[in-house]
C-alpha cells in the first residue's frame, strides 16, 4: 500500500516564519510521519531561510514569494532558464491570451461583483488559468492590453460597494490580481489530500487540485482570514474602491474554498460562526483544537523558587494584534494592587518596530520601568511560563492560542481576552475577560497573584485539562483519522 | 457578566479608568458605539467589516445581546453598518496646490543643472580634443587615436553604464543596498573586463591588418581602457547620486592633465592619460567606500535579500544594456563615416577638425531638461491617477498628452536655443580669438553646412532621446531599442552613399537620417503610450 501523500499550504507561515499556525504545521509533519507531505508555502518575498528542521516525511517544500520577483519563473521554477522564458514568452500573444485567459478571468472578476455566485465555476475559472499558465508567461499575460480592458469594463460594472474608482485604483487592483494569484502560476503536484492552514491565498492550489482531481480537500482554519482581512484593510491607508475590492477578493476565496472543502476543520468553535456567515455548511464543519506536549510542557517551580517578586508572563510577539498597550496599562492596574509585580513578555520585537516603541513610551508615560519589561525571544518556550506564577494573554484577534495551552500544561493558570477560542479552552480553567479592557485584565491578574489557592487550583485543573482534550496525540489523531477517511472515500 | 472564572466571576471594570484612551465597546451607547466604529475605522466596508471591528473592539455576542438586544454580533453590525452609512460625508477629491511660475522656473533650472552635470564628462572628452589639438602641438593622427580610444571607450562601456543605473537603482529603491553594491561591483568586474576583452581584440586587428599606423592603435589603446576605467566608475558616482564627486572628478582630471602640461613640460598625450588614470583611481577608490558605507545602512527588513539568478537578471537588463551600446553608436557613426570618406593612406579613418566642431554642447543644452522632464513626469503620475475617476479615464490620458505637447514644446525651444547659441559663440570668433584655427575652421562653407544639419540632427536626437525616457520609464524598451537599431542603420547607409557621392562633408546626412528615425519611431510611440497611459502605467510594473 502506498503512502498516503498531503499536499499542505501554508501563507507567511510554515516552514520559514515561527508563530502559532507553524507550530501546528511543525507537529502535524513530525507526529503523522506514516504521511509523506509536499508543503506549498505562500511567502512574502523571494527571500525566506527554513525556521524549522524539516523532517524526512516532508518530500517537497515548494515556496511561492507573492511580491519581489523579477520573473515569476526565477522562483516558481527555478528550472526554467532563459530560453524557457523566452519561449514562454514567444508563445503568449494577444491571441491566445483573448481566447485562452480572459473569459476565466471574466468569471473571476463577476464572481469578484457578485455576478457569478457558484463557487464550482469559479474554482473552474482558477483551475483552467492554474492550466494555462503552465505553458503561457505570467507577465505577459497580465500586462497585456486585453487584460487591462477586460478588467476596466468589469471593474466598470462591478459593484464593489457602489464606490466609483478612480484610475489609479483600478491600477492597484489589477496589479494586486497579478501578485495575489501567483500561486495559480506553480505546477502542482498530485497527491492523495490537499490541506489547506487558512482559506485565503494559500487555498488557490487546493481548489485547483480538488477541481481538476477531485482531490479531498480539508480547510484548517487557524483564525478567520477575512475576518482578519477586513481588520487589516480597516488599518490601512487605502482608498475606499481598492478595500473594498481586496475584501472582495479575499470573500471570494474564502467563499470558493468553503464550498469546495469536503471538511472544514477550524481549530476552535468560535471560527465556525465566521464560516457558517460566509456560506459553510454546518454539517462539513468539524473542530480540532490543538493539542500540546504535556511531557514537555510540564509545571515546574519557578526558577528563584517563589522567592522572587510576583510575575506574570506572557509569550507574544510585540504587535498590534496581541494589543501589547492594553497589557501595560493592565500592569499599571495590577500594580495598584500588587506594587512589586512583574510582567514580563516574551517574544519577537522585529515584527512592527513602530508598534515596539509606542509601546515603550506608554510604558515610560505610566511609570512602568520597573514592572513592565520586554525579553526578546526565550530559548526554552518550555520553561518560560514557569518563570511566572501566571501567565497572561491580551490579543484582540486569535485561533486557539498555543500559548494558552502550554501555559496551562506548566500549571500556570491564564488571564486572558475573551478572543478566538480562547473561552473554549480557559472558561473554568483560568480568567477570561473582555479584549480592550485594561482594568479587568489587570484586576483579574492581581486577583490571582493575590489568592494563592484560587491560583493553585486553576494552575492544577488546567494541567488536568489539557492532559484530558489538548494532548497533542488528540489533536493528531483527529487529523490522521480525517486523512484516512477521505483517502477512503 | 460576560468574563468568567472558576470558580468565582470576577467584576466588571471599576470607575477609575487608568488610562484614558482605553475604551470599552461594550460599555458604550448604540450611537457611541457607532461614532467609535467610524472613528477607528472610516466608514465600514460593509456589515462584516463592522462585526470585526466590534469583535476587535472587544464586544462579543454575549454584549451584543445584553447590551443591545441584538441575536449576536453580526446582527448588531448590521445595525450599525447601516447607522454608519448616515455620517458618510463626501469628501471631494483634493487637488494638489499648483505652483506658482517661479517655483515651477527654479525647479525646472534645478534638475536643469543636474542634467547638464550628467552629460559633462562625455562632452569634455569630445571638446578638448579640438581645443587641446589647437593650443598644443596634437596633430590629426594624434588627434585621431584620441577619437579612436574615445568612441571604443563608450562603445566598451555604455551598456554596462546603463546596466549600473538600471540595477543599482532598482535595489536602491528596495534599500537592499548590500545587493546595489554586489551588482554594482559585479557588473564594474565584467565591464573592465570586457573593455580589456576589446582592447586585446583591437590590439590584434590594429597589428595585424593595419587600419591605422601602430603608433595610432597604441595611444587609442591605452585611451579606451583608462576611459573606460573612468567611465564605469564615474557611472557609479551618478547612481549614487553623488553629483558633487562627479564634477570633482572632472575637475581632477582637467587638473593633473594642466599642471603636466603647463608646469612639468610633459606630452599632451601623456598628460591626458595621466589625468584620466589618476581621476579613475580616486573615483573608484571613492566608489568603493561609498558603496560599502551603503551597503553598511541596509535596513534589517532588507538584509536578507539576495540577488536572483544572473541569467535572470541578465533578461531583465539586457534591453538597457544594448541601448546603451546602440546609443553610442548612433551618436558617432556618421562621425567614423565622415572621417573614412578620403582618409589618407594607412588610416582607416582620419579626424577631420572641420566635422568635430564641439556641437555636442548643443546636445548637452537640449538633453539637460531631460533630468526635468523625467522628475516632471513621475510626480504627475500618481496625483493623475488618484484625480481621475475610471468614468473619466479620456480626460486622465489627454492631462498626460498636454504634458507630452508641453514637453515638446520645451526641448524644441531648447535645442533651437543652444543649438544656435553654440553656432552663434563659434561664428562669433570674436569671443574665441585666441583660438584662431576655430576661427578660421568657421568660416569655411563646409563646416557651416556641417554645423546647419547637426543642430537640426541634434534636436531630434534630444527629442528621440526624451521620448525613449518616458518609454523607459514606463517599461517599454522596445520602441527605443528599434528606433536606435533603425536609426543606426540609416546612419551607415545615408552616411556612406552621401559621403562617397556628394562630398566627405556630407555624412552628417546619415546623422539626420538616423537621428530622424531614431525621433519618428520613439515619437510615434510616445504619443501612442500617453494617449493610453491609464493603460501603459499600469502595465509599468
Amino acid at each position: 500500500m502506498t503512502r498516503p501523500s498531503v499536499l499542505l499550504t501554508t501563507e507567511g507561515t510554515y516552514p520559514f516564519v515561527g508563530g502559532g499556525v507553524s507550530t501546528w504545521c511543525d507537529l502535524l509533519c513530525q507526529e503523522l510521519d506514516e504521511i509523506e507531505f509536499s508543503v506549498f508555502a505562500l511567502t512574502g518575498s523571494p527571500v525566506a531561510k527554513l525556521s524549522y528542521t524539516l523532517p524526512a516525511n516532508v518530500v517537497q517544500v515548494t515556496q511561492v514569494p507573492l511580491w519581489g520577483m523579477v520573473e515569476p519563473a526565477e522562483h516558481v521554477d527555478p528550472r526554467i532558464g532563459v530560453s524557457g522564458i523566452v519561449l514562454r514568452r514567444s508563445g503568449t500573444d494577444e491571441k491566445t491570451i483573448v481566447e485562452q485567459f480572459l473569459p476565466e478571468l471574466r468569471v473571476l472578476l463577476a464572481g469578484l461583483d457578485g455576478r457569478v455566485s457558484d463557487p464550482l465555476r469559479i474554482g473552474t475559472a482558477l483551475d483552467r488559468m492554474s492550466a494555462y499558465f503552465v505553458n503561457h508567461d505570467w507577465g505577459r499575460t497580465w500586462k497585456a492590453e486585453a487584460t487591462w480592458e477586460t478588467f476596466r469594463a468589469s471593474a466598470a460594472l462591478g459593484r464593489y460597494g457602489g464606490v466609483e474608482p478612480t484610475v489609479g485604483d483600478l491600477t492597484m487592483a489589477l496589479r494586486w490580481l497579478h501578485f495575489f494569484l501567483m500561486p495559480l502560476a506553480v505546477p502542482l503536484p498530485r497527491t492523495s489530500i490537499v490541506h489547506a492552514t487558512i482559506a485565503a491565498f494559500a487555498a488557490l492550489p487546493c481548489i485547483v487540485a480538488k477541481v481538476r482531481w477531485g482531490t479531498p480537500f480539508i480547510l484548517t482554519e487557524h483564525g478567520v482570514a477575512v475576518r482578519e482581512r477586513y481588520l487589516a484593510v480597516a488599518s490601512q491607508d487605502m482608498s475606499p474602491w481598492t478595500g473594498r475590492f481586496l475584501i472582495a477578493l479575499s470573500t471570494l476565496i474564502a467563499r470558493t474554498a468553503y464550498a469546495l472543502a469536503d471538511v472544514i476543520a477550524p481549530v476552535a468553535d468560535y471560527n465556525r460562526r465566521w464560516e457558517l456567515q460566509l456560506g459553510a455548511t454546518p454539517e462539513k464543519i468539524r473542530t480540532i483544537y490543538n493539542g500540546v506536549d504535556p511531557a514537555v510542557f510540564v509545571p515546574r517551580p519557578r526558577p528563584d523558587g517563589g522567592a522572587g517578586r510576583p510575575t506574570v508572563v506572557a509569550a507574544a510577539r510585540v504587535f498590534p494584534l496581541k494589543d501589547i498597550e492594553t497589557m501595560i496599562r493592565a500592569a499599571a492596574v495590577t500594580r495598584v494592587k500588587v506594587p512589586d509585580v512583574r510582567y514580563l513578555v516574551y517574544g519577537s520585537l522585529d515584527a512592527d518596530a513602530r508598534y515596539v516603541e509606542r509601546c515603550r513610551t506608554l510604558i515610560a508615560a505610566l511609570e512602568l520601568e520597573d514592572t513592565f519589561e520586554f525579553g526578546g525571544l526565550h530559548h526554552s518556550p518550555a520553561d518560560l511560563y514557569c518563570e511566572g506564577d501566571i501567565s497572561i494573554l491580551s490579543s484582540i484577534s486569535e485561533g486557539f492560542p498555543y500559548t494558552v495551552l502550554e501555559s496551562m500544561a506548566c500549571g500556570r493558570p491564564v488571564v486572558a481576552t475573551d478572543v478566538g477560542g480562547v473561552r473554549e479552552a480557559l472558561e473554568g480553567f483560568g480568567i477570561v475577560v473582555p479584549p480592550r479592557d485594561p482594568q479587568a485584565l489587570g484586576d483579574a491578574a492581581a486577583r490571582l497573584l493575590l489568592d494563592h489557592s484560587l491560583r493553585s487550583e486553576l494552575g492544577r485543573r488546567s494541567r488536568e485539562e489539557v492532559l484530558a482534550r489538548y494532548r497533542i496525540g488528540h489533536s493528531m489523531d483527529g487529523y490522521r483519522w480525517l486523512y484516512e477517511e477521505l483517502a477512503a472515500a | 457578566m460576560s468574563s468568567s472564572v472558576a470558580p468565582a466571576t470576577v467584576p466588571r471594570p471599576g470607575p477609575r479608568p487608568v488610562v484614558s484612551e482605553a475604551v470599552q465597546a461594550a460599555s458604550l451607547s448604540f450611537s457611541e458605539l457607532v461614532d467609535l466604529i467610524v472613528a477607528r475605522n472610516g466608514v465600514p466596508v460593509d456589515s462584516y467589516g463592522v462585526a470585526a471591528a466590534l469583535e476587535s473592539e472587544g464586544l462579543r455576542d454575549v454584549d451584543a445581546r445584553e447590551r443591545f438586544g441584538s441575536i449576536d454580533v453580526f446582527d448588531l453590525a448590521e445595525d450599525v453598518y447601516g447607522a454608519a452609512l448616515q455620517k458618510i460625508v463626501e469628501t471631494p477629491i483634493v487637488r494638489p496646490s499648483e505652483l506658482t511660475a517661479w517655483s515651477k522656473l527654479v525647479r525646472f533650472l534645478r534638475f536643469y543643472a543636474r542634467g547638464v552635470l550628467f552629460a559633462l564628462p562625455i562632452v569634455l572628452q569630445l571638446t578638448t580634443v579640438i581645443l587641446v589639438q589647437v593650443r598644443t602641438e596634437l596633430t590629426d593622427a594624434q588627434a585621431t587615436a584620441v577619437m579612436l580610444g574615445s568612441i571604443l571607450s563608450f562603445a566598451a562601456t555604455g551598456g554596462f553604464s546603463q546596466a549600473i543605473g538600471r540595477l543599482g537603482s532598482t535595489y536602491k529603491s528596495r534599500t537592499a543596498y548590500h545587493l546595489t553594491r554586489i551588482v554594482v561591483l559585479r557588473i564594474i568586474s565584467i565591464g573592465l573586463l570586457s573593455s580589456l576583452a576589446l582592447g586585446a581584440l583591437v590590439a590584434i586587428v590594429g597589428f595585424t591588418l593595419a587600419p591605422f599606423p601602430h603608433s595610432v592603435v597604441e595611444t587609442a589603446l591605452a585611451y579606451q581602457l583608462l576611459l573606460s576605467w573612468l567611465w564605469l566608475s564615474l557611472s557609479v558616482l551618478y547612481m549614487l547620486e553623488r553629483r558633487t564627486l562627479v564634477v570633482a572628478m572632472v575637475a581632477l582630471w582637467l587638473g593633473v592633465f594642466t599642471l603636466l602640461i603647463t608646469v612639468a613640460g610633459t606630452g599632451v598625450v601623456v598628460s591626458q592619460l595621466a589625468g584620466y588614470a589618476v581621476a579613475a583611481l580616486v573615483a573608484t577608490a571613492i566608489a568603493r567606500v561609498d558603496l560599502k558605507r551603503f551597503a553598511a545602512t541596509t535596513p534589517p527588513a532588507a538584509r536578507s535579500e539576495t540577488l536572483p539568478r544572473w541569467p535572470i537578471l541578465f533578461v531583465g537588463t539586457a534591453p538597457y544594456f544594448v541601448y546603451g551600446i546602440l546609443y553610442f553608436g548612433l551618436l558617432f557613426t556618421d562621425r567614423i563615416v565622415g572621417w573614412s570618406a578620403g582618409a589618407p593612406d594607412g588610416f582607416l579613418f582620419y579626424f577631420h577638425r572641420r566635422y568635430e566642431l564641439g556641437l555636442d554642447w548643443a546636445l548637452v543644452l537640449t538633453v539637460a531638461a531631460l533630468e526635468s522632464t523625467i522628475h516632471e513626469f513621475g510626480a504627475l503620475l500618481e496625483p493623475t491617477q488618484r484625480r481621475f475617476t475610471a468614468a473619466r479615464l479620456r480626460e486622465h490620458n489627454r492631462a498626460f498628452f498636454r504634458f507630452y505637447l508641453k514637453q515638446v514644446a520645451i526641448f524644441v525651444a531648447i535645442a533651437l536655443l543652444s543649438g544656435f547659441a553654440t553656432y552663434g559663440i563659434v561664428a562669433r570668433a570674436g569671443v574665441l580669438d585666441h583660438i584662431p584655427a576655430l576661427h578660421v575652421l568657421v568660416e569655411q562653407r563646409e563646416t557651416v553646412r556641417v554645423f546647419q544639419v547637426a543642430v537640426l540632427a541634434y534636436a531630434l536626437l534630444a527629442f528621440a532621446l526624451m521620448n525613449a525616457v518616458v518609454l523607459f520609464f514606463l517599461s517599454r524598451p522596445k520602441a527605443p531599442l528599434w528606433g536606435l537599431g533603425l536609426g543606426l542603420v540609416a546612419t551607415i547607409v545615408v552616411g556612406t552613399v552621401a559621403s562617397r557621392t556628394i562630398a566627405p562633408w556630407t555624412s552628417c546626412f546619415g546623422l539626420l537620417a538616423g537621428t530622424g528615425v531614431f525621433a519618428l519611431i520613439t515619437c510615434f510611440t510616445t504619443v501612442r503610450v500617453v494617449r493610453r497611459m491609464d493603460f501603459f502605467y499600469y502595465a509599468a510594473y
